[in-house]
């Protein structure tokens, strides 16, 4: 009966220990991570340490195997290349937390450089969209000035009506297009780069 | 997005199709040249007749070309247009001295304008007596300044400066010469001046040809210095990024050249000492003879090559009687002897 208590309570301890252990790793994902993805991960080292468990193994030794900076680490990649980058805030984070990754690894650090320079073009392309989109109409507003002040004929008004029409739409449809061609690029650079990080990790 | 994509693709369509439809119902291209024209709106031509002598003009124009001629007649005329926009006011400076003062107004818009004026409407003509003897002192925002004569013409002194625009001046006797520029050239040609030419210019080149002065002191940040025929005591030419070449050159003094990130290129020169230097640039100088000059060549990383020998990076004379030193950093000096 004793040796049964004295069992009983060692599983306690134990599983104690674990659930704290789920725990600090929880916390620790979820400042890099969303919802979601921390509980994939959470649920994915909880099924491996029972598993190990169930094999024998002792509850102490498989947790000082797992340090939790490393598995944020080596895990963030991995997420990265998973996660849908659906919002601009998504990507943004995404992008940052990649180049923090490479930057922290010094043999990747050649990669980040590349990556950083790759973001910068990127950012630049994002400027240069919203600026033409910005010229569009301060053009469109003072060529209607001086449209809307001047007696032409009814041909001439149509021709330079429908010619204005036509270039700010095209330079409107230019810059979405610019714009919409670097969000897809990044979401890509971001995937491919990811999957770098995550074979040097793996070698 | 896609809503937005599909709302302009309508409009460029809807664009095609009333531009199409008014090039069938009758558009006029002379009519369409007057819309982008704006020469109208600049009405008739103002002008201005000064019949006493003056000892100086200033004009002081924010966007326009200033031009100076020469008459036979004995007033001075200047002619200008003037847009609404515009403001010409003539502030009293007392006798002698007339003052011109072009502002323009600011209009939202204005620095998009889809309407081109042509270069008479944007100028301010000025026809002088050839017999007036003159300070000019002109300056201009967004224009040249040209004073380009067939014949040598007598000012006093000249202070020319213009923002964006550069300056020309051709064929003058005058008492001293001044010249800045931003983003514009300085051109010096076929001048006597009693005094100093001053040049400097931030992104423009400097270019002084057939002159005769006291000193010359040029500078230009990233445009590149360009001297030819020139008699005076001393030239103190200085770029940060451009090349400075230098022929024909008559000093009784010292001959000054430095670069940061250009080229130095020497040939046909007189002058008591010469030093040049650079930082990245590579020098050329062509003497007559190795025995005239005093060589002081030095160079970090580049080499020093006298007559066609590599004399490593540094070579040192004593047994001419014209100091020449030349330093530079990473590029490699060569002293060529003409043959």
């Amino acid at each position: 009966m004793g040796r049964y208590k004295k069992d009983l309570r060692y599983i306690n301890e134990m599983s104690e220990h674990m659930k704290t252990w789920l725990k600090d790793l929880e916390n620790a994902l979820s400042k890099k991570f969303y919802k979601d993805e921390v509980s994939d991960i959470v649920s994915y080292y909880e099924e491996m340490i029972e598993e190990r468990l169930s094999g024998g193994e002792n509850l102490d030794v498989i947790l000082e195997e797992y340090d939790i900076k490393d598995i944020v680490k080596t895990m963030t990649p991995d997420v990265l290349v998973k996660r849908k980058n659906d919002t601009y805030p998504r990507l943004v984070r995404s992008m940052k937390q990649l180049l923090a990754t490479l930057l922290s690894t010094p043999l990747l650090i050649p990669i980040a450089v590349i990556y950083a320079s790759l973001l910068i073009f990127a950012f630049s392309m994002i400027i240069a969209s919203f600026v033409v989109v910005i010229s569009t109409f301060v053009g469109f507003v003072a060529f209607s000035l001086d449209f809307f002040t001047t007696t032409l004929s009814t041909g001439n008004v149509m021709v330079l009506g429908g010619l204005s029409l036509m270039m700010g739409s095209l330079m409107l449809l230019a810059s979405i297009w610019i714009y919409q061609v670097t969000i897809w690029t990044s979401k890509k650079t971001l995937v491919l780069f990811s999957k770098i990080a995550r074979k040097a990790g793996e070698a | 997005m896609k809503v937005l994509v599909k709302v302009l693709l309508i409009i460029l369509v809807l664009g095609l199709v009333l531009a199409t439809a008014g090039f069938f119902m009758g558009m006029n291209i002379g009519e369409l040249e007057t819309f982008f024209d704006d020469d109208d709106s600049y009405g008739e031509q103002l002008v201005l007749t000064i019949d006493d002598e003056l000892d100086q003009l200033i004009i002081d124009a924010e966007t326009r070309h200033i031009n100076l001629t020469v008459t036979t007649e004995t007033s001075m005329t200047i002619k200008y247009y003037k847009h609404d926009r515009d403001t010409f006011t003539f502030p009293d400076n007392g006798l002698g001295t007339y003052e011109l003062v072009q502002k323009e107004r600011f209009e939202f818009f204005s620095f998009v304008r889809f309407k081109t004026v042509s270069k008479d409407r944007l100028t301010i003509e000025i026809e002088m007596p050839n017999t007036w003897l003159l300070d000019l002192e002109f300056s201009t925002n967004v224009g040249q300044i040209k004073l380009d004569h067939e014949s040598v013409v007598t000012y006093k002194n000249l202070d020319l400066d213009s923002n964006t625009g550069s300056i020309y001046v051709k064929n003058v006797a005058i008492d001293s010469f001044k010249g800045d520029v931003d983003t514009g050239a300085i051109t010096l040609m076929d001048a006597t001046v009693v005094e100093d030419v001053i040049a400097e210019s931030s992104t423009g080149s400097i270019v002084i040809s057939d002159v005769d002065a006291d000193n010359f002191g040029l500078s230009t940040s990233t445009g590149s210095i360009q001297l030819s025929n020139l008699s005076a005591k001393n030239i103190d030419a200085e770029v940060s990024t451009g090349r400075i070449t230098a022929s024909a050159i008559n000093l009784t003094d010292e001959l000054i050249l430095s670069t940061s990130t250009g080229d130095i290129i020497l040939s046909d020169f007189v002058a008591v000492s010469i030093s040049l230097s650079t930082s990245t640039g590579e020098m050329r100088v062509t003497v007559s003879a190795l025995n005239l000059y005093n060589f002081d060549l030095k160079t970090s990383t580049g080499k020093v090559y006298v007559d066609g020998d590599n004399q490593g990076n540094r070579h040192t004379t004593s047994s001419g009687t014209v100091d020449l030193d030349a330093t530079a950093s990473t590029g490699d000096i060569r002293i060529i002897v003409q043959g």
